[in-house]
């Protein structure tokens, strides 16, 4: 039985993708079996991170009920397989998103871990993402508009009855104004599962005539290995989970006003 | 003695850098006085109030199939006898009637679950999924309270 992770933001452009695509191949490369599903119909963009063009069959397809899941399904990086969403705007609005709960159902015993890349917002396309997993887990940049946007998506987990396992906070510079790991997690009542640097190494990942996860990019790099971090904590070979009431003490105190990296 | 050093060297670290991370971040103070609704509730007329505040509905009423009212957060009791009473109307010329969506001032949503009619009145067309929730929420109240 897998476990079903929907990676969830509110708002758009904060690093959904990215997470999922990367933290699928951080799970792969632990050994395990990870299915990554497109689940932003309207406007996906997995595929093209994981290197899957122009797949014949996606994930619309299957939501029309003319393809099975494993026709959809396509081989990734290491071992990671991916059900693509279509570009097709005419089959976008025909589909019946509600079916991704059935669909998510079906595959629930032949992998590991399903991790779904929901859409920005809160509409029905993220409901059905949210329903279909059995958990959430958040990603934020450390900014007010995306905290925002992140703990309304949380309020709408709330009232679907699914459980947030936490927050990833992406973009993180450690600069003066960002909020901190500690003030997000006291906001949304979840703890940390880590944060992921702001890095021109992942721009550039985007900028490469075939874009590529970083994992796969640069796979030695500090934002490779935050991911990984956040693929251990997450299959619990590592129990290094930031709660929000962590203690403080003194020499925690000194050893961060005069770290020069506040990461 | 150690908290008040603390203290002392939180205070002068934080006028030297300037930080001041005692004070939520700006513009979301209104977030931080969120807290999710606790359902709990010995009445189901206050669950049902509760419930509609959680699943940001306007009216939720609760009949069994002859239209006699279990729970509402409606005053008006007629509104439970009528929406038992159409849904019965339409379930018998409509076979295999699942749910009834009318728009008139805002949604209202009809459906039969476990021998009741739901009559939901929403600003917003609801999902399937986030119908479910709510009877998932008042099924599990009502097992409780049996």
């Amino acid at each position: 039985m897998s476990e079903v992770i929907a990676i969830v933001s509110g708002k758009g452009g904060v690093g959904k993708t990215t997470l999922t695509a990367n933290l699928g191949i951080a799970l792969s490369e632990l050994g395990h079996l990870v299915l990554v599903i497109d689940a932003d119909i309207a406007m996906s963009n997995l595929s093209l991170l994981i290197g899957v063009d122009n797949p014949p069959i996606t994930l619309h397809d299957v939501l029309l009920g003319s393809s099975s899941a494993a026709d959809a399904t396509y081989e990734g990086p290491k071992n990671l397989k991916i059900i693509p969403s279509g570009l097709s705007i005419s089959n976008y609005q025909r589909v019946d998103v509600e079916r991704l709960v059935s669909i998510v159902k079906s595959l629930k015993n032949e992998y590991d871990y399903i991790l779904i890349d929901a859409p920005a917002g809160i509409d029905k396309n993220v409901i059905a993402a949210m329903s279909a997993s059995s958990q959430i887990l958040l990603i934020t940049e450390p900014t007010a508009p995306s905290v925002a946007d992140v703990f309304k998506a949380k309020i709408v987990a709330e009232r679907l009855n699914q459980k947030v396992m936490g927050v990833v906070i992406n973009k993180f510079s450690g600069i003066k104004g960002e909020i901190t790991e500690k003030e997000i997690m006291k906001m949304l009542e979840v703890p940390s599962y880590g944060k992921i640097p702001y890095a021109e190494d992942i721009r550039e990942s985007f900028l490469l005539k075939k874009i590529k996860p970083i994992l796969i990019h640069n796979s030695a790099s500090p934002s490779s290995n935050s991911f990984r971090d956040i693929a251990r904590k997450i299959s619990g070979k590592k129990d290094e989970v930031v709660k929000s009431n962590t203690k403080k003490g003194l020499f925690s105190f000194l050893r961060k006003m005069f770290s020069k990296n506040k990461i | 003695m150690f908290k008040g050093i603390t203290s002392l060297i939180s205070k002068f670290s934080n006028r030297i850098l300037d930080i001041e991370d005692s004070l939520p971040p700006r513009g979301l103070e209104s977030l931080l006085e969120y807290r999710a609704i606790n359902l709990s509730s010995k009445d189901l007329d206050d669950f049902l109030l509760k419930l509609r505040s959680k699943h940001l509905v306007n009216h939720i009423i609760v009949t069994d199939l002859d239209g006699i009212v279990i729970g509402s957060t409606d005053k008006d009791l007629k509104e439970g006898f009528k929406s038992a009473a159409m849904y019965n109307y339409i379930n018998s010329e409509v076979k295999d009637l699942s749910i009834i969506l009318i728009e008139s001032k805002g949604w209202q949503i009809i459906f039969k679950n476990n021998n009741k009619v739901y009559f939901i009145k929403a600003n917003d067309n609801l999902t399937r999924i986030e119908v479910q929730a709510l009877v998932n929420d008042l099924e599990n109240y009502l097992k409780f309270i049996k």
